[in-house]
């Protein structure tokens, strides 16, 4: 008797187990609602978080310690789990992301507000300034030309906008503490350097007038030397990157393979 | 005889309600500070009302990279627990924590206390018995075997701040904010002052209020212990091995990166027993454990109990 009531008690159990909630009706009508969204930048290298005046290793046996550590974001956009995009205003739509801002975490936040609520599954953005906004001419530029000139990311107005700024010192094993200065730009009309990224989120950002998304993105600076595809060595013309075509160029390709989304934390 | 069926069926019932709680909260929300591979009872499984402290500490990376900044955290419980006969077959176990955790991180203090999440399980505990050897006799003796079977809720009578689930470790929680079901078996031995017992447990942990929900968790633990018996009292060190399984913690039904994970922990304690009154202590350290992406370490933690027996 006991065992009867037994068994029924570990059914009863089961049947619970079995119990799942997948109510997740998708009628939240979002229409009209805004949020804010959060994107931090969090600049590394390799597993190590970057930290100014430390001596980094490269894959050549060079090795490098940086000053300052700056790019250029522009055209920031989502998409959607029904695919369709959020761009936010092309006004405001470019930021500079310099490491000397970063709080005591090492992380750079982007405050966007007025995003459209959605759930979003990746974010697409440019490093560096497009032909388009550059066309706009200078008095286009709004307020952002003089923040870019006044943190050293502008050339003359006809070179136009340093996409990075990397300034330290290089050594290897017949150099010690020689200059770096990584100055990689589109070089007017006549060189597009610009590069865009999209980055599928691991987990949705859920934008709501209450819920800020914070899309966490490491930067790995290591990269930006040794891509995937390609290493440079400073010794060979990669220590002063300024307006030469072929090692802009590079330096633009690398750039775009330094991005990944971490982890997305929904408030 | 007639008295004891009624009490079983009102025992079965009770269980019933127990459930048909759990039932609820598939609908309802999710999290759980557990004191590690969480134990019901005493050693011997039997009666008692007690008081129990239990200190964990632990390090979490604030970061996403392998030099961040580390936080420290420590949690201290207070619990009032017992394992209280309602016949001898049916037993009802409970664990009322207060939680009092600790954060620091950069120099910086942070405390979080207040009532945790109440247990209350209800067990079923059939003594196996054998046939005597001696031939004479016709009744059945105990074989020393007794497997329980333990069903029970985890209440949301803790406080869950949805706050504090930005920090990397997700258990610096006062309470989950969720019904969760608990369903456990456990089978013990003891001869000749040598007992050994060992429990299984399966954690189903549901969504709270605020879309989180805490990964489903399977524990283990088994611990064998020796009773050396002196005219004034019983003395019994033991030694435990556990380990805990915790599946990725869920929000608005997305599984959350880095966030399952399993610890392997070795205990030493000893349980004295003078007359009516049971003190225990043990030790814990993990043997080997990678939780939440290795993110958060789990630092060696002890725990104190005074029991009444019943």
């Amino acid at each position: 008797m006991k065992f009867i009531k037994l068994t029924f008690a570990i059914m009863l159990s089961l049947t619970i187990l079995s119990c799942t909630s997948d109510d997740d009706s998708n009628t939240e009508d979002l229409t009209g609602q805004t949020g804010n969204l959060v994107l931090k930048f969090d600049n590394g290298v390799g597993d190590q978080d970057f930290i100014f005046g430390t001596t980094y290793n490269k894959s050549n046996g060079e090795s490098y310690s940086l000053t300052t550590l700056k790019y250029l974001i522009s055209n920031v956009r989502f998409t959607d789990e029904n695919g369709n995009e959020f761009m936010f205003p092309h006004d405001d739509n470019v930021f500079i992301i310099d490491e000397a801002t970063a709080n005591n975490a090492g992380e750079i936040w982007l405050t966007l507000n007025n995003v459209d609520a959605a759930n979003y599954t990746s974010v697409t953005f440019g490093i560096g300034i497009d032909q388009e906004r550059y066309a706009l001419g200078a008095e286009g530029q709004g307020d952002f030309l003089t923040e870019a000139a006044d943190a050293g990311m502008m050339w003359s107005w006809a070179t136009g906008f340093r996409f990075t700024r990397f300034d330290g010192t290089y050594s290897s094993a017949t150099i010690t503490d020689e200059a770096l200065n990584i100055h990689m730009g589109s070089v007017g009309t006549s060189l597009d350097n610009y590069r865009e990224v999209t980055l599928s989120l691991p987990n949705n950002a859920r934008v709501r007038q209450t819920t800020t998304p914070e899309v966490h993105i490491k930067a790995d600076i290591a990269k930006v030397f040794d891509s995937d595809t390609t290493s440079i060595n400073f010794a060979d013309g990669y220590s002063q990157v300024h307006t030469n075509t072929e090692t802009t160029t590079v330096i633009a390709n690398n750039m775009s393979t330094i991005f990944t989304v971490h982890h997305v934390h929904n408030e | 005889m007639n008295v004891l069926q009624n009490m079983n069926k009102y025992h079965v019932l009770l269980i019933l309600i127990l459930v048909s709680f759990a039932g609820n909260a598939c609908d309802l929300c999710s999290c759980t500070t557990s004191g590690g591979s969480a134990t019901f009872g005493n050693l011997g499984m039997s009666n008692f009302i007690g008081i129990r402290y239990i200190h964990q500490s632990y390090e979490s990376q604030n970061g996403i990279f392998v030099n961040s900044p580390k936080s420290q955290e420590q949690f201290n419980t207070y619990q009032l627990w017992g394992f209280v006969p309602l016949n001898t077959s049916f037993y009802i176990s409970a664990i009322i924590p207060y939680q009092d955790l600790n954060r620091t991180f950069q120099n910086l203090d942070e405390n979080s206390n207040g009532l945790g999440d109440i247990t209350v399980m209800g067990w079923y505990k059939w003594k196996v018995q054998k046939k005597s050897e001696d031939e004479t006799m016709t009744d059945k003796i105990d074989s020393g075997h007794a497997i329980n079977f333990g069903l029970g809720v985890k209440s949301p009578t803790g406080e869950f701040e949805q706050r504090l689930t930005d920090r990397v470790n997700p258990g610096f929680q006062v309470g989950t904010g969720s019904w969760d079901f608990v369903s456990s078996a456990m089978h013990s031995f003891e001869k000749n002052n040598i007992g050994i017992s060992t429990n299984v447990s399966y954690y189903i942990k549901s969504k709270n209020k605020n879309e989180y929900k805490f990964g489903n968790q399977f524990s283990f633990s088994t611990n064998m212990y020796y009773k050396l018996n002196t005219s004034k009292m019983d003395i019994s060190p033991f030694v435990a091995f556990s380990g805990d399984f915790y599946e990725s913690i869920q929000q608005y039904g997305e599984k959350l990166p880095e966030t399952d994970g399993s610890i392997y922990n070795a205990s030493l304690g000893t349980e004295f027993n003078l007359r009516k009154v049971q003190i225990g202590g043990k030790f814990t350290f993990p043997v080997s454990q990678d939780l939440f992406g290795g993110n958060v370490t789990s630092k060696n933690s002890f725990s104190v109990y005074l029991n009444y027996v019943l």
